[in-house]
């Protein structure tokens, strides 16, 4: 089926709409959530809670994007189950990536506004060539260890980590010379 | 804030850019592959002619690299024109060799290999892969503090300790020697400046490569240097730019985001100006990921992103 016809399902409250993307979605969904949560049980947990918040915002969000909006909902999902679950099950995948990240951000406060953050990445990401948003998203939006990118892109590890620290350089700047950091 | 609201915010971004990272294949473009030989020859001429030109930052990213490259004497000669440099500062910690500037003018860019002397520095870069340095500049006659936009950073490169440095000059200062002393973020690295204290770099300040002026008819100007474009006024760069080509003597046009990595924040959403703190002057620059001879190029061309118009500007005569 294909996906406004599911979104349509959602739209007139036609638990079909659960099967369809159960069946269309559910595998690719459920091996995101294992990459980040690292278990089947949690990913499950994960997964019925993603149908079940895809239940409830997608007759009032739209979503264009059926499968992007799914795997947001997924990601929001397994990050919160990561956060609630205690110090000893930290996940060494994402503290990696959080560790990276903290390289974009300088010595400064910043003002906790997702919202606003969400939107200037999203402006800093128009502002990078195709391969390197790709390269970028790949790695801190699923979750991609720098191996898999590498033999996406057939490239040399050493090159896929060069490449991300010039991308964080560059969205540090960005990020100060839209004046996110006080 | 800190790393995980960053990675948290990554969620909310445009939907397309996570559709078009599901379903991308990247091919690897054969043209994007560097062609060392070709640079460095170019370099050595340029270096026997006597001019300063643009140098490839990753040649000389390593002393062995060079010395394979260039004879003795081409390497002697490019030390006297500032290109290479096998300048060394060392603590108990680290030592840290100086092996590039490029200096245009507008932006200083350095490259430097670090060694760990200890046990306590290995560890250190073995925690972490990648870091970003705070730097200072002090001018070396009066040791006053500078100013300077820019930063400096450490990651691993084909089994190398490297430190990139990319700074903007303020025209003031050009005829300035300075120090460059480094310190680390207190924030992320709390309790480890020690591991770099000690640690300067000696700087000339003058610029070391050639740039071209390219000039409107209205009289605003734009510079091309070897590793950028950039300009000193806003008036040009604020309008929003929707293509830029750099138009060779022989007529070939090359699109920016074609032939270069646009690195810069002037893509195609458009021109972006960075206000100098200290100063009212407003400045834009692209910078870009490969070396280009300037020297073949006789316009620059900038696309409005409002009304298509295209606004030329030509090589200005010496």
């Amino acid at each position: 089926m294909e996906d406004n016809e599911i979104l349509e399902l959602f739209y007139q409250h036609d638990e079909h709409a659960l099967q369809e993307i159960a069946s269309k979605y559910g595998a690719k969904l459920k091996r995101f959530a294992m990459h980040f949560l690292g278990n089947e049980p949690d990913a499950e947990e994960c997964l019925n809670d993603v149908y079940f918040k895809a239940w409830n915002a997608i007759p009032i969000r739209k979503p264009e994007h059926l499968s992007a909006y799914l795997m947001q909902i997924c990601r929001y999902t397994a990050f919160s189950m990561i956060d609630r679950q205690s110090a000893q099950k930290r996940n060494a995948v994402l503290v990696e990536l959080t560790n990276e990240m903290e390289q974009c951000i300088p010595d400064v406060s910043a003002p906790e506004q997702q919202t606003e953050l969400s939107e200037l990445l999203s402006e800093f990401l128009k502002t990078l060539s195709k391969e390197k948003r790709i390269l970028f998203v790949r790695r801190y939006w699923y979750g991609d260890s720098i191996r898999e990118i590498a033999e996406a892109f057939h490239w040399q590890e050493s090159r896929v980590k060069t490449n991300l620290f010039r991308i964080r350089k560059k969205l540090e700047l960005f990020l100060k010379r839209k004046g996110f950091f006080i | 804030m800190n790393g995980k609201d960053l990675l948290n915010a990554m969620t909310e971004i445009n939907q397309e850019f996570i559709e078009e990272a599901e379903f991308s294949e990247i091919r690897i473009h054969p043209n994007k592959k560097r062609n060392i030989i070709r640079t460095v020859s170019a370099i050595v001429a340029v270096a026997v002619m006597g001019v300063t030109a643009g140098a490839v930052s990753e040649v000389f990213t390593h002393r062995e690299t060079v010395e394979n490259w260039l004879s003795g004497d081409s390497r002697q000669q490019l030390e006297e024109q500032g290109l290479v440099s096998n300048y060394i500062a060392e603590n108990e910690y680290f030592r840290m060799t100086l092996e590039t500037i490029l200096n245009d003018g507008f932006t200083l860019y350095l490259i430097a290999t670090l060694e760990p002397l200890d046990e306590t520095a290995q560890e250190f870069l073995q925690e972490n892969g990648s870091f970003t340095l705070n730097s200072d500049f002090y001018d070396a006659d009066t040791g006053e503090m500078m100013h300077y936009h820019g930063s400096a950073g450490f990651h691993v490169e084909n089994g190398k300790n490297l430190i990139e440095f990319q700074y903007g000059i303020e025209s003031e200062n050009i005829s300035r020697s300075a120090e460059i002393a480094f310190s680390l973020s207190e924030k992320h690295y709390p309790d480890k400046n020690y591991l770099m204290e000690g640690l300067t770099i000696p700087i000339d300040l003058a610029p070391n490569l050639k740039v071209l002026e390219f000039q409107s008819e209205s009289g605003e100007s734009v510079y091309l240097s070897p590793f950028e474009l950039y300009s000193r006024t806003q008036d040009c760069m604020t309008t929003p730019i929707s293509r830029i080509c750099l138009v060779k003597k022989n007529g070939f046009r090359i699109e920016i985001d074609d032939d270069f990595e646009l690195s810069g924040l002037s893509s195609k959403g458009g021109a972006s100006a960075l206000v100098s703190e200290e100063s009212d002057m407003k400045y834009s620059y692209l910078d870009f990921d490969k070396i280009i001879n300037i020297d073949e190029y006789q316009a620059i061309e900038f696309k409005n992103m409002n009304n298509n118009e295209v606004i030329t500007y030509t090589l200005k005569a010496e």
